[in-house]
């Protein structure tokens, strides 16, 4: 058992020390190929991405909206209330 | 390509981009490009590491808006880049074509070696490298994703907890938890190659 798990130990340290090995030669495209290709992904998704800045603001309306109409429906609740006791 | 803009800082680089000027992230990217094909190369194969990468830099264009500027911009496109790939990994488990690796004599050979302590000297011979990383990455490929992101960043990264709970957005103790349960997992797949090859 006590063998085992010294194995164990050995192995798992072996493992993780091991460094890692050389990058594969996989064909890595030049940088600024690399990198025009993500400004041109960048460009693609702007749209999107302005929608989303846009929504903390959109958020902030709905709930704004939401608050009035809370409101709104209270003020109306109460009054039908008041006007049901009278 | 547009010339990187040195005299801006990223936090001006972005309200820039915020401000609808697209054209103003390229010296984001050019500026923090090194760290994350760093990142990618560490966490997910070879041939992902540029695909990744752009992944990153279009997921982080995606989510400007939650920006805050109080962190350095580097530290938050890192999360972004552990996030990323993490995702790698989460979609490689998902798909069931894709071939698990098996090991061979010579990786056989390389566990026994190891677990009698042989193995560490020997790691000058590239051969001896490869056969290491693969016999890492057949174990990795059977735990899940989130187990093999703490796994790599704590035992070879050399990252602290709390610095990984900061990456992932975890708490340590889950990242604690996690690290427990997923080394006892691979030691378990370790044990049991070992009594296989008995």
């Amino acid at each position: 058992m006590n063998d085992q798990k010294a194995k164990l130990d050995r192995l798992e340290q072996a493992l993780w020390q091991a460094p890692p090995p050389a990058p594969p030669s996989a064909p890595v495209p030049p940088v600024e190929v690399w990198q025009a290709n993500v400004m041109r992904a960048v460009r693609l998704a702007a749209p999107e991405a302005a929608s989303l800045l846009d929504l903390p603001w959109l958020a902030l309306r709905r709930v704004a909206v939401a608050v009035v109409l809370m409101a709104a429906l209270g003020w109306t609740e109460s009054v039908a209330e008041t006007s049901s006791m009278e | 390509m547009q010339p990187d803009a040195p005299e801006l800082t990223d936090a001006e680089l972005i309200a820039q981009v915020r401000a609808g000027d697209v054209n103003a992230y390229e010296p984001l990217i050019t500026r923090h490009r090194d760290q994350v094909f760093a990142i990618a190369a560490r966490h997910v194969p070879g041939a992902q590491v540029a695909e990744t990468a752009q992944e990153i830099f279009v997921r982080a264009f995606l989510s400007l808006s939650t920006y805050r500027a109080e962190k350095p911009f580097a530290h938050w496109l890192s999360r972004i880049a552990m996030r990323t790939c993490y995702d790698y990994w989460r979609q490689q488990k998902r798909r069931p074509e894709t071939p698990a690796s098996v090991l061979d004599e010579d990786h056989q050979e390389w566990l026994e070696r190891a677990s009698q302590g042989l193995a560490r000297d020997a790691f000058t011979h590239e051969t001896e490298q490869r056969e290491a990383a693969d016999v890492l990455d057949w174990a990795l490929a059977q735990v899940s994703a989130s187990d093999r992101l703490v796994l790599t960043m704590l035992h070879r990264d050399g990252h602290s907890v709390a610095e990984i709970a900061t990456l992932l957005g975890w708490t340590q103790t889950r990242v604690k938890v996690t690290a427990f349960r997923a080394r006892h997992k691979l030691r378990g797949i370790l044990a049991g190659q070992m009594k296989a090859t008995r």
